[in-house]
């Protein structure tokens, strides 16, 4: 391992979309994906402490399996400081297809975590009939979905977790949730919910689910 | 524009980890879909496994080296999207550019291991390709295979127009150019037909007596070879360096880079394949092994190196290697991982070095329990040196010991199998011997038994298998002497075993009986839960066979349906390691001293050297 000597330390902020082929790994492989390209871009990233010391790279939140992304966060810590175009240059030539980073700024570590910071996030669903999801999201009932904890199974309603929706088009839904470690209402929970309340049978796995921000306070 | 397939983000939300699906990784291939020449490497087994192949790895950076190429990996998808694929009428295809399998002008398979043979059928078919050559026309890819089992491919021959026998790096790039220039496949194979390493199965039938014995082989093409030679890669100096593979989005079985130190193996265990048909050993030089490591870091990012060979710590400059290396791979946060040390020569500072290695444990590959029947399979291991090595590894803080061994070894008596439980017990004795203090955390002693197979060009060639209910008592027996709470033991599946044996010593009958098993369902017999053995059994009755045909013991003076290929070792040579077997005598590893095993014909490696 790099040499445990007191390291300067230089944060970042970097914003990265996704999307096609990449859009289906697991966040985990996400994470480690980032981490490869950190080290082909040679970017002098700090290690973390402990017997197995891992890239100091912090996700704001976890994306899930066939989401797409526009502008979600991660923090980069850098033993150098680095021009933030250049790192952005520097990883876009390394990044597999589908990735890209988007804007990268100078990032103030507090206390929190960056994914303590996280409050909301924006997702927008694009495919035929998304329109339909409309009226279940604006009636005002409970929308109830079944979440499996190591508790067990309980069902709780999302409803109080939309915090705005919008349909940009016939085939553009734009919803914005509350997302994040205390209340983080996922996509395909939340489709889960609105297509039961339909009539007629709608298959929301043919939509292309993207989260378009990550909404830090 | 060919056509290719398209991949709704319903049928990639309703399968388990789609990212085996839709390729895209750093250092995959994309060209322009005009190139001359598209050729789909297939591997008969799902993504994390064929990802996990080095020798594909680097047959895609070569062919993808030529500007007249474009080679794409093509893996038979995980059962839930093989039964979407089916009911969507989505035909298989390659990761790349996601054309379909018949799409392609050549269609190249690896025979990696016996129980694959029915899923490479299953991708043909799902890829809508005639399985029997004889059925294919022009319009047709031209379907070509190689890898460890060519050395007897008989099985699976009739399926293939073309199959590589030995090292495919440098016949490939001729192989390529001549297809480029052929008008059709008839004058390609023709003229493929005389290279050395090429084997069309069409020019070659096998002639039986009237009671089923082989009797010879007859040419149906007159400038056919007979033997057809194994060819190999003379000096690794000039065999084709990868230094770009592909590094994949999702977790797969060896996420590393590697170093293939040699080729081959000198020390001639008998039952082992892979340390015959390399032969002979040959090294690739330290500083472009070092140089290698250093690209691959550059091109890939990886935070693990592997060093790869059949024995690895055989390397002869493995300390400079390492010496050379760890500067190198430390700053960058690079572990470095040592797959296969032996504890013959066991250097506990080198696995000090690899920090990787402490989670892995470590691994005795002892084969056999007694002293005497690891001197009849020549496996050069002594049990004080069993119990040395694990005395350090104990001392130096390691808990967790794997020992690999084989049941059913030719000569195996009740004895040999008790010695099995008698050395682990000792080794449990010799954790017993630590001081107290630092007896906190017990040991994970991990026994693995496997089935002996015989294996064409070993000398055990010509040994019987024993019987499948002696390996259920043996198996017992064992299970009841290894009952302790350090120990976990676990064995492979004998069905399975029986199978694989079947088709290893396997001839051109077993073609239809393939066919069979694949009709009925059978696909990815490499996994457990995908086997079934009573489809083999009822696909080999339905044509008049029975394993017993297969899993018989031979005279020496019976003819062999892979005699029709010169693999290197002679005959000869394997008989008199099978009559030495015969008397619990043991044979030099070839680095001390020339067994004249044929090998040395090659005129490279070891033989060089070594042999007189
Ligand atoms: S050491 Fe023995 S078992 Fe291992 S590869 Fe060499 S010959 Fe085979
Ligand atoms: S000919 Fe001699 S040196 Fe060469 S591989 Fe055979 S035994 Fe080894």
């Amino acid at each position: 391992m790099p040499a445990d000597r007191e390291e300067k330390k230089y944060a970042y902020l970097l914003y990265y979309e996704r999307r096609g082929g990449i859009t289906w790994i697991a966040h985990l492989d996400l994470m480690r994906t980032f981490e490869r390209a950190v080290h082909r871009a040679r970017l002098p990233v700090v290690w973390s402490q402990g017997f197995n010391p891992r890239p100091a790279i912090e996700f704001a939140l976890p994306v899930g399996v066939g989401i797409e992304t526009r502008k979600d966060p991660f923090s980069l810590v850098l033993s150098e400081a680095i021009a933030s175009n250049e790192i952005g240059t520097r990883l876009n030539e390394v990044l597999p297809v589908g990735l890209r980073i988007v804007e990268v700024e100078d990032y103030e570590q507090t206390k929190k975590s960056l994914m303590a910071r996280v409050e909301a996030a924006t997702y927008e669903f694009v495919g035929d009939g998304v329109q339909k999801l409309l009226e279940p999201l604006s009636t005002g009932g409970p929308l109830v979905v079944e979440k499996h904890s190591k508790k067990g199974r309980r069902d709780i309603d999302i409803r109080p977790g939309i915090r705005s929706f919008e349909l940009a088009d016939a085939t553009r839904l734009i919803v914005s949730v509350n997302a994040g470690s205390r209340d983080n209402i996922r996509p395909d929970l939340l489709l889960t919910a609105l297509s039961s309340e339909l009539s007629e049978p709608f298959e929301w796995q043919a939509l292309t689910v993207i989260r378009r921000a990550v909404v830090l306070n | 524009m060919r056509k290719t397939v398209h991949l709704s983000n319903a049928l990639l939300r309703a399968v388990e980890k789609p990212s085996r699906y839709v390729g895209g990784e750093w250092n995959s291939v994309i060209k322009d879909d005009t190139v001359k020449t598209r050729f789909a490497l297939c591997f008969p087994d799902i993504y994390e496994i064929g990802m996990s192949n080095l020798a594909l790895s680097i047959l895609y950076q070569q062919i993808n080296a030529r500007d007249d190429c474009w080679c794409e990996r093509v893996y038979q998808p995980a059962a839930d999207m093989r039964q979407k694929m089916q009911e969507q009428d989505i035909p298989l295809f390659s990761l790349e550019s996601k054309t379909p399998l018949s799409a392609f002008d050549i269609v190249g398979f690896t025979l990696q291991y016996e129980l694959s043979y029915v899923t490479i059928l299953d991708m043909l078919r799902s890829g809508a390709i005639p399985l029997y050559s004889k059925d294919r026309t022009d319009n047709d890819p031209l379907v070509i295979a190689g890898g460890p089992c060519a050395v007897n491919a008989e099985p699976v021959a009739d399926f293939f127009d073309l199959i590589v026998v030995g090292e495919a790096e440098l016949l490939l790039e001729t192989l390529l150019d001549l297809w480029a220039a052929s008008e059709s496949k008839t004058s390609f194979l023709e003229k493929a037909s005389r290279l050395e390493g090429v084997y069309v199965p069409a020019f070659y039938e096998d002639l039986y007596d009237r009671d089923g014995k082989l009797t010879g082989f007859h040419k149906l093409n007159e400038d056919a070879p007979l033997p057809i030679k194994r060819t190999l890669v003379k000096d690794l100096s000039q065999a084709f360096l990868p230094l770009r593979p592909i590094v994949p989005n999702s977790e797969i079985v060896h996420d590393r880079m590697v170093l293939e130190l040699f080729r081959g193996c000198t020390r001639g265990c008998r039952f082992c394949q892979a340390g015959q048909i390399y032969r002979p050993v040959r090294e690739r030089d330290k500083d472009t092994l070092v140089r290698q490591a250093k690209s691959l870091m550059d091109a890939t990012g990886y935070d693990e190196l592997g060093l790869l060979s059949l024995s690895t710590s055989d390397y002869s400059a493995l300390e400079t290697l390492t010496d050379d290396l760890l500067p190198l791979l430390t700053p960058r946060g690079v572990n470095l991982s040592l797959p296969s040390l032996r504890l013959d020569n066991f250097s506990f500072d080198l696995m000090k070095k690899a920090s990787s290695t402490r989670k892995a444990g470590l691994t005795f590959a002892i084969e056999a329990g007694s002293e005497r029947l690891r001197n009849r399979i020549n496996k050069n291991i002594r049990e004080d040196d069993v119990l040395e090595a694990a005395r350090i590894a104990f001392s130096g803080g390691w808990r967790t010991l794997k020992f690999y061994l084989m049941l059913g070894l030719p000569g195996e008596t009740d004895e040999d199998v008790d010695a099995i439980s008698d050395i682990v017990f000792k080794v449990i004795d010799a954790y017993y011997e630590l001081p107290p203090a630092e007896r906190r955390k017990p040991p994970t002693i991990t026994v693995s038994a496997s089935f002996f197979i015989p294996k064409p060009w070993t000398p055990f060639q010509w040994a019987k298998m024993l019987p499948e209910d002696e390996y259920d008592r043996r198996v017992k027996r064992l299970t009841e002497r290894l009952r302790h709470r350090f120990i976990r033991f676990n064995w492979h599946d004998r069905d399975m075993a029986v199978i694989e044996a079947v088709l290893a010593r396997g001839d051109r009958r077993l073609a239809p009986v393939l066919v069979s098993v694949l009709e009925r369902g059978g696909t990815q017999d490499s996994w457990r839960e995908h086997f079934s053995y009573e489809r083999w059994l009822d696909a080999l009755a339905g044509h008049g066979l029975t394993t017993d045909d297969y899993t018989r013991g031979r005279e020496t003076s019976e003819l062999f349906v892979w005699d029709k290929i010169d693999i290197g070792v002679t005959k000869r040579f394997l008989q008199r390691e099978w009559d030495l077997a015969g008397e619990d005598c043991m044979s030099h590893d070839c680095m001390t001293e020339c067994l004249h095993c044929g090998a040395n014909r090659f005129n490279c490696g070891v033989c060089l050297t070594h042999a007189g």
